[in-house]
């Protein structure tokens, strides 16, 4: 693993990170009976992904019709990690390219970057994160999982790499995560522990009885609107970083572990995150010593685990 | 001199999304008494109550208050404690001091006193009987020291033995100079307040002293 670190750092970083991240951000959704709004969620930003995607290259310009170079030698480059690499492990390098004339289309700089992607996806998820936060029945949520599905497919079928992008993010393989989703899931992840320890009872207490908490003095719409904007962005940016599988699994699974296992509310935040973390790097190595995706890999573990801890709960009881 | 209302409702229209459920010509409560509000289910006292903390604004015409919301207690007639999440009587109780109250130790231990539940303080809060749980919801109140107590139907879901404790716990808390106002249906808790008022079609039927 630490031979392949320095190419896959920005995805096992982003993973662990978000396993931290969002067993905090799901305990208001687990509490209130919300949790499908963290696929739905998810799924939301999956399709601002691939909007963006769609936006790319209906801005796209084709140029005149233009010759390539031709390639003659295979191209290596000593400096680069990625050639150095495939030497490593024995894989062909690229195929000298064919003589002939490519056409290249060309979307604007802007459009084409990462941060476009990363921010269509956050701000669908907010929005429909503070949408759908209102709303207590399944109804609303079902009817905007499917319909950002359906959304995402179509779109996609449009868009020149759309469906690798879908299968990407239904995939959690986490190796397109960059070192800009690191940082900014660090950031998201400093911002839920501030969060916690600072406003750890209103939390709490709007969570529970909202009614309450207007009564005490607090203002139930804004903690609420303040929740579920920071929920959607931490959703959106974990989509993006790590996909579907990976995204909803972190929000549940490490949270339905831990609570099995303590008493007490202060306990379990710190717990959750701890649990979401070590598995997530367990997942990691497993995924990686066996060449699988990460994703599905750690869903899967988390979900053992989830189990196992279910007699606790009862002998706790 | 005249005492002045610790909160005083005139010539207001009560409800929700601008439906009118209650109009109220004249209501007032004073520091150190027992205030009933009686009326049938759906007459309005819990919108009364509601409105009279802060959190219900009036459709028409304003609320007085001579309180700070951080001074008032509100206890509603269930609590939504849910058993989702792992949570132990001193950690809901503690929930009271949310806004504008700092938590410390000994207010949350007298607290727990208060309601005689101090043995209980390290036990599921999902796990306790109904009457155990007013005795938590009236601790979670009482932490913040409030000058304006507001209950709905107290009576609800508890023993005798609890509502006699109950009751010593809300005339102590009056004696002391709070204003306790109780939403009922039980005229011997209305009986032991200083100032009731009547809820019926609608509006606020009459006060008696």
């Amino acid at each position: 693993m630490i031979d392949s670190w320095y190419l896959f750092w920005p995805g096992w970083v982003s993973a662990w990170l978000i396993a931290g991240l969002l067993p905090l951000v799901g305990i208001p959704l687990l509490a209130r009976r919300q949790v499908f709004l963290g696929v739905t969620v998810a799924q939301t930003a999956g399709l601002g992904v691939v909007l963006a995607l769609s936006i790319g290259a209906a801005l796209a310009t084709t140029p005149e019709v233009q010759e390539l170079p031709r390639r003659t030698e295979p191209a290596t480059n000593a400096a680069d990690p990625l050639d150095a690499f495939m030497r490593e492990e024995g894989i062909e390098p690229e195929t000298p390219l064919p003589e002939t004339a490519y056409q290249h289309s060309h979307q604007p700089a802007w459009a084409e970057s990462n941060w476009f992607r990363l921010i269509a996806a956050m701000a669908l998820a907010l929005i429909a994160a503070v949408a759908t936060g209102c709303c207590r029945g399944d109804a609303v949520l079902g009817w905007l999982f499917v319909g950002a599905s359906a959304g995402s497919v179509l779109l996609a079928a449009q868009s020149p790499h759309g469906m690798q992008e879908v299968e990407r993010l239904l995939g959690s393989t986490l190796i397109t995560a960059t070192p800009g989703d690191a940082v900014l899931l660090s950031a998201l992840s400093c911002a839920a522990v501030v969060g916690w320890v600072a406003l750890r009872r209103q939390l709490l207490l709007w969570t529970l009885e909202p009614v309450v908490a207007s009564a005490f003095g607090m203002r139930p719409r804004l903690t609420g609107t303040g929740y579920y904007a920071f929920a959607g962005i931490a959703l959106g940016a974990s989509m993006y970083a790590s996909g579907l599988t990976y995204t909803f699994a972190a929000l549940l699974l490490p949270l339905l572990a831990a609570n099995n296992l303590v008493r007490r509310i202060r306990t379990l935040l710190i717990l959750a995150p701890v649990v979401g973390v070590t598995t997530s790097l367990f997942a990691t190595l497993v995924a990686h010593q066996y060449d699988l995706p990460p994703g599905p890999v750690f869903a899967l573990l988390a979900a053992g685990l989830a189990m196992l801890t279910v007699p606790v709960r009862h002998f706790r009881a | 001199m005249t005492q002045q209302p610790i909160v005083h409702v005139a010539d207001s229209v009560l409800g929700y999304l601008g439906r009118s459920v209650l109009t109220v010509s004249n209501f007032r409560a004073f520091d150190g008494e027992m205030v009933a509000v009686l009326g049938e289910n759906g007459s309005g006292k819990s919108t009364l109550l509601l409105a009279l903390s802060g959190a219900l604004k009036p459709i028409r015409g304003r609320i007085a208050r001579d309180v700070s919301r951080h001074e008032v207690g509100y206890l509603p007639q269930s609590a939504e404690i849910g058993s989702l999440l792992p949570m132990t009587v001193a950690e809901y109780v503690s929930l009271g001091l949310t806004t504008g109250q700092r938590a410390s130790a000994s207010k949350l231990k007298s607290a727990l006193s208060a309601a005689d539940i101090q043995d209980l303080a390290d036990a599921q809060a999902s796990a306790l009987s109904g009457g155990q749980r007013r005795r938590m919801m009236l601790a979670r109140a009482l932490v913040r020291s409030p000058r304006l107590l507001l209950i709905d139907e107290p009576e609800a879901g508890i023993d005798t033995k609890t509502r006699d404790f109950i009751l010593v716990q809300l005339q102590e808390l009056a004696q002391r100079g709070a204003c306790v106002v109780m939403a009922t249906h039980d005229q011997a808790w209305a009986g032991l307040a200083q100032r009731r008022y009547l809820l019926a079609d609608g509006v606020v039927r009459g006060e008696s002293t």
